[in-house]
């Protein structure tokens, strides 16, 4: 009677390690079943969330992996060691990890949402896991450039001016701008600042960005985020056209009409010969 | 006169055998090049065609967008081919135009009948010029043709203008170096030592330049980027490059100075084979890229006005060589 008490205690304890660390994982070989986890995210934060397929067959299966079925909407890939990736082998008998990277995706419409991660195996076999996520609203920051273009002259700066929202319930320390330039492009005046922003209140910033001369005319992006102590937002793109300075222009024009000058010239002196 | 001289300047050219190797290189490689590129369209049209198809069978109601399959790209090759054979086929054409003449002693005849020296120039040109204009009408009408035939794809407005605005600059690039040989020729009294200085000159300028602006880039020092390997931040990178302000503005003078780079970058704007201009008219990228245009013409007409003063000032044609 001792012994099958005992026995059914251990039963009991191993039933439920086996619930707990099944809430992460994909069970790779029952097909269809849905197992579900949870986490936190907050507005402008990036989240790596680990997941594990395990492959209990006896050959190699590749997964392929998506996400869907969310009310809010999210920035989000798989890696596996540091790589993105969309699909994951899996050797007979083992588990992989992969990591599910996600941010928000502008504002979020549902504070409580769900997140269905599919791997699909080769063969067909599915097998999906429900992740619930929790908006957290504390820290919440909105970055918006003030216009929504800028042309500016290769060898000139650029004034870049972002109105910055503390959009969440608590307040916001050390505000500043982090920018991400194209090449040999620089901050030379703005990033250093900062300021605390309660809940609800608006500051601005403005950014002096130096294009250098030898940027050839074209589109480009120069990327913005605004990062306090506790959150940051999400990146936004400010499309850039560099235009070449009309004095080049000016130049070679000059050079041209004094050649012809000297042309016309040497033809008076000459005579047409 | 003048338009008499361009046409015995056309008919010359295809008795000229170098020139008609050339121009048989250029319009192989340029077939081959359009056929290939028009493949890959077809190919990329063909697996979105199959997905659509796919996923209309599963009865998916929502289909993704074609995407941006850019035909007018087709023609990325032939910037490659123009900026190395078409350079060469333009210096023998310029070449072979005055040094022929000097060579058969034919100059002192034409100007001895009382044909101005200018006017000779602009019928070698004119008829020089015809030529490249034929070679740049053909090679569009083969890439035409190649693109809907073989790509299968409607080509857009915006496309056509864009494709026609490349071969004008093709043709920019071409005249540039036609002009320079002619240049090089008039002052030259040897036509062998003309040619081998033009061609000197298309090295530097074509492939010397442009590795200058390359390579002496400081980031370019260390493959992985110097600043990165040093594990700079971007504001130390700053202060380096502030260093350095004087040695970037001359690698980038430098780089300035050769039609190629100017022909590639407006080029390759056209084509939609940088990224950024996209969304841009025709029109739009070639006021974007008016330094480049500006950078094919100026040196034609500065050269082509220098080739006047050298002409009119020599005195030792009527000598015999």
């Amino acid at each position: 009677m001792k012994g099958l008490k005992k026995t059914i205690l251990l039963l009991s304890v191993l039933i439920i390690m086996i619930f707990l660390s099944v809430s992460t994982a994909f069970a790779a070989e029952s097909s269809g079943t849905e197992f579900s986890a949870g986490f936190n995210l907050s507005p402008g934060e990036n989240k790596a969330v680990s997941l594990f397929i395990r492959n209990d067959d006896v050959a190699a299966h590749t997964y392929s992996l998506t996400a869907e079925k969310s009310s809010n909407s999210y920035e989000l890939y798989f890696s596996a060691n540091g790589a993105a990736i969309k699909k994951v082998t899996v050797p007979a008998g083992t588990s992989s990890q992969i990591d599910l990277n996600i941010s928000l995706k502008g504002n979020a419409s549902a504070n409580e949402d769900k997140l269905a991660v599919k791997a699909v195996r080769d063969d067909g076999k599915e097998n999906v896991i429900s992740l619930s996520i929790v908006i957290n609203k504390d820290y919440a920051i909105s970055i918006k450039g003030m216009l929504a273009k800028i042309d500016v002259i290769s060898g000139k700066s650029a004034e870049f001016t972002f109105s910055v929202t503390n959009n969440g319930y608590k307040d916001l320390k050390n505000i500043k701008i982090k920018p991400e330039l194209p090449y040999k492009w620089f901050a030379i005046q703005g990033t250093e600042s900062t300021v605390h922003l309660k809940p609800g209140e608006t500051g601005t910033f403005t950014i002096k960005v130096d294009v250098p001369s030898s940027q050839v005319a074209g589109n480009f992006e120069a990327k913005f985020t605004a990062v306090s102590d506790e959150i940051s937002s999400s990146q936004i793109s400010i499309p850039v056209t560099v235009k070449t300075s009309s004095n080049i222009g000016l130049w070679i024009l000059g050079i041209l009409v004094l050649i012809a000058g000297f042309t016309l010239v040497q033809f008076k002196r000459n005579g047409r010969r | 006169m003048i338009i008499e001289i361009a046409k015995k300047e056309i008919r010359d050219a295809f008795r000229n055998k170098l020139f008609l190797s050339i121009l048989l290189l250029l319009l192989v490689l340029t077939i081959v090049s359009i056929i290939l590129g028009s493949f890959q369209v077809k190919i990329a049209m063909d697996n979105y065609n199959s997905s659509i198809s796919f996923l209309q069978s599963l009865g998916k109601a929502k289909l993704p967008p074609m995407p941006n399959l850019n035909p007018i790209s087709a023609s990325k090759g032939f910037v490659n081919y123009i900026g190395m054979v078409g350079a060469l086929l333009a210096i023998v054409l310029g070449n072979t135009a005055i040094s022929k003449e000097h060579k058969n002693g034919t100059m002192r005849l034409i100007l001895s009948r009382g044909v101005f020296r200018d006017t000779f120039l602009n019928g070698k040109l004119l008829g020089n010029l015809a030529i490249l204009a034929g070679i740049t009408i053909l090679t569009e009408i083969i890439t035409f043709v190649a693109l809907v035939a073989i790509g299968g794809v409607a080509l857009t407005a915006n496309d056509v203008i864009r494709l026609l605005l490349f071969f004008g600059m093709s043709f920019l690039y071409m005249t540039f170096f036609t002009v320079l040989s002619m240049g090089i020729a008039t002052v030259s009294t040897k036509g062998s030592r003309a040619l081998l200085i033009t061609v000197i000159v298309w090295l530097v300028l074509s492939f010397v330049f442009p590795q200058i602006g390359d390579t002496m880039d400081m980031d370019n020092q260390i493959p992985g980027g110097f600043f990165s390997s040093m594990g700079m931040s971007r504001d130390q990178e700053h202060q380096v490059l502030q260093q350095f302000k004087f040695y970037e503005t001359l690698r980038d003078g430098v780089e300035e100075m050769s039609p190629t780079k100017h022909y590639e970058r407006i080029s390759y704007a056209l084509l939609n084979v940088k990224p950024g201009f996209e969304t841009n008219t025709p029109w739009e990228v070639v006021g974007l890229k008016w330094i480049n245009l500006l950078g094919l013409l100026a040196p034609s007409i500065a050269v082509w006005l220098l080739t006047y003063i050298a002409f009119l000032r020599r005195e030792n044609i009527y000598q015999s060589n």
